[in-house]
């Protein structure tokens, strides 16, 4: 049996209908759903956090101001690699800080030459490993730095001096003390979370129930907060966004 | 509840107006005049966008926006203008200054401050507002329809929220590439502020029982973005214009 003319044009324009009613239909399902396979890499961790650390470029001072004077402050910064030699345990990277007074005077200046140790991103603790989203760069062991001032300080500028050759970027993020006043020590320590009030505790052999409440007044007064650098992003300076994936989750799941 | 009889009657009566007439009037590029009025709402025109609202004493209707010719497939929306203080200019400013295809805000106080009866319309799934987000995503599926509020630190239950300058969601537990790329993109804009992605960062203030992000997700279509915003922020970006525009272009970069 053949079909005449009209039964296949009749025929055709039924399959073109039902192909363009799926396409209409499907289209944007399948497409969103191509997009999230190429993400489930990261999807199926368990993101915990994600944190802003800002890309030093080379010989370029980060300039970042604090919210008011302090003799105190913290930096904390790590590298960026891509494809290291298999034999490398780390990478080495150096960084220069002045630092100026009230009156905008330079009143210390110093150069560390840091290692990045090759550590899988996994956080000095090993609770979490980090990545970015973004890039197929590794981030290997994050540096902490405190500086402390015999004079208050308003004013940091950090500038990446020099790198290994396999470090593609070196982020930092700085942090200044978190004011708190002496009433409110109790209600900010106990306003953190489990995990935050574990970590604040940590040298204490006693749960934080236990301690007094001028220790909490001490420990609420060690929060840190950060600071972004001067400048608009993008234009001035580079901002990335890390991610923690929660260890314990992901071994749950492999 | 009177005010819905009195909406439905005479709607009723200029020819007839059910939910799904609504969603299609949304739908269309160029609201016309007589339609409107149908829908109690009273159109005009002004440089480039068409807006419509419901302009009588303590209408309940809403307000709504759409461009005229080219844009960016989002729609920005405050749900709760009045009590989420600031949110209902954000939004609209936030249309004015960018592509955004269409904007809507309430028009009567969801705790009944304005001396009008109360009227959550986050809440309600058959209102005009639930209905013009419909209608956005029939006309672009591949859309976000973003909604602005307002919280208020002191009241969250946890210091990282109470901290936060904002928190995203798309108001499910599980908060996809896309609003992983959306929040992304605000935490470089709003630097060095706080942005948490509910339910990962923050278990507080995910819009899981919204009923325009219920209503998109049963249909299918656009995206939904639920941004909660902290009132220092919301007072920078009324102040600061770069600001407002960063976050536009985060919104533009989402919707793309």
């Amino acid at each position: 049996m053949s079909l005449t003319f009209v039964g296949r044009s009749i025929l055709f324009a039924v399959l073109a209908a039902l192909a363009a009613y799926g396409g209409w239909a499907w289209a944007v399902p399948l497409a969103r759903y191509f997009v999230a396979a190429q993400d489930s890499t990261q999807m199926d961790l368990r993101i915990a956090k994600r944190t802003l650390a800002y890309r030093l470029e080379r010989d370029v001072p980060m300039t970042f101001v604090l919210s008011q004077p302090a003799e105190e402050l913290k930096v904390i910064a790590h590298v960026a690699v891509t494809s290291p030699p298999a034999d490398v345990a780390g990478a080495s990277y150096t960084l220069h800080f002045a630092l100026f007074d009230v009156q905008g005077v330079q009143v210390a200046e110093y150069e560390r030459a840091l290692v990045s140790g090759r550590g899988g991103g996994y956080l000095p603790d090993g609770r979490a490993r980090r990545f970015y989203r973004s890039s197929e760069a590794h981030i290997w062991g994050q540096d902490q730095l405190v500086i402390r001032s015999n004079v208050p300080l308003t004013r940091v500028e950090v500038t990446l001096q020099d790198s290994d050759p396999m470090v593609v970027g070196v982020d930092a993020r700085v942090y200044e003390r978190r004011p708190v006043s002496a009433g409110d020590g109790r209600a900010v320590f106990l306003r953190r979370s489990r995990e935050e009030r574990a970590a604040l505790t940590a040298f204490s052999p006693f749960p934080p129930e236990m301690l007094s409440a001028s220790e909490i007044t001490h420990l609420a007064s060690n929060l840190w907060r950060p600071i972004g650098p001067v400048g608009i992003e993008g234009r001035e300076y580079d901002a990335l966004v890390i991610y923690e994936a929660d260890r314990a989750a992901e071994e749950a799941e492999s | 509840m009177i005010r819905w009889a009195i909406l439905w009657l005479s709607g009723l009566l200029a020819g007839g107006c059910s939910s799904a007439d609504a969603r299609d009037y949304f739908a269309q590029a160029a609201p016309q005049e007589r339609d409107a009025a149908i829908l109690g709402l009273a159109r005009s025109e002004e440089s480039g966008s068409i807006m419509l609202r419901d302009t009588r004493h303590c209408g309940s209707g809403g307000e709504y926006r759409v461009r005229k010719g080219t844009a960016v497939p989002f729609a920005i929306t405050a749900p709760h203008a009045f009590h989420d203080r600031r949110t209902g200019e954000l939004a609209m400013r936030i249309f004015a200054r960018s592509r955004a295809a269409a904007a809507a805000q309430n028009t009567v106080a969801r705790d009944g401050s304005d001396g009008c009866e109360a009227l959550d319309v986050a809440r309600q799934g058959e209102h005009l507002f639930t209905q013009f987000a419909l209608g956005f995503s029939d006309r672009f599926p591949d859309g976000l329809v973003v909604q602005l509020h307002g919280f208020n630190g002191a009241k969250r239950s946890s210091s990282r929220a109470e901290e936060a300058s904002a928190i995203v969601s798309n108001g499910t537990a599980s908060p996809g590439p896309d609003t992983l790329d959306l929040a992304d993109c605000l935490s470089r804009a709003l630097a060095p502020r706080a942005v948490l992605v509910y339910p990962t960062e923050t278990s507080e203030l995910g819009a899981e029982d919204n009923a325009q992000g219920k209503a998109l997700r049963e249909a299918g279509g656009a995206r939904f973005a639920h941004l909660e915003l902290s009132a220092d922020l919301r007072g920078a970006m009324i102040s600061d214009e770069q600001l407002l525009d960063s976050v536009g272009s985060c919104l533009e970069e989402a919707a793309a």
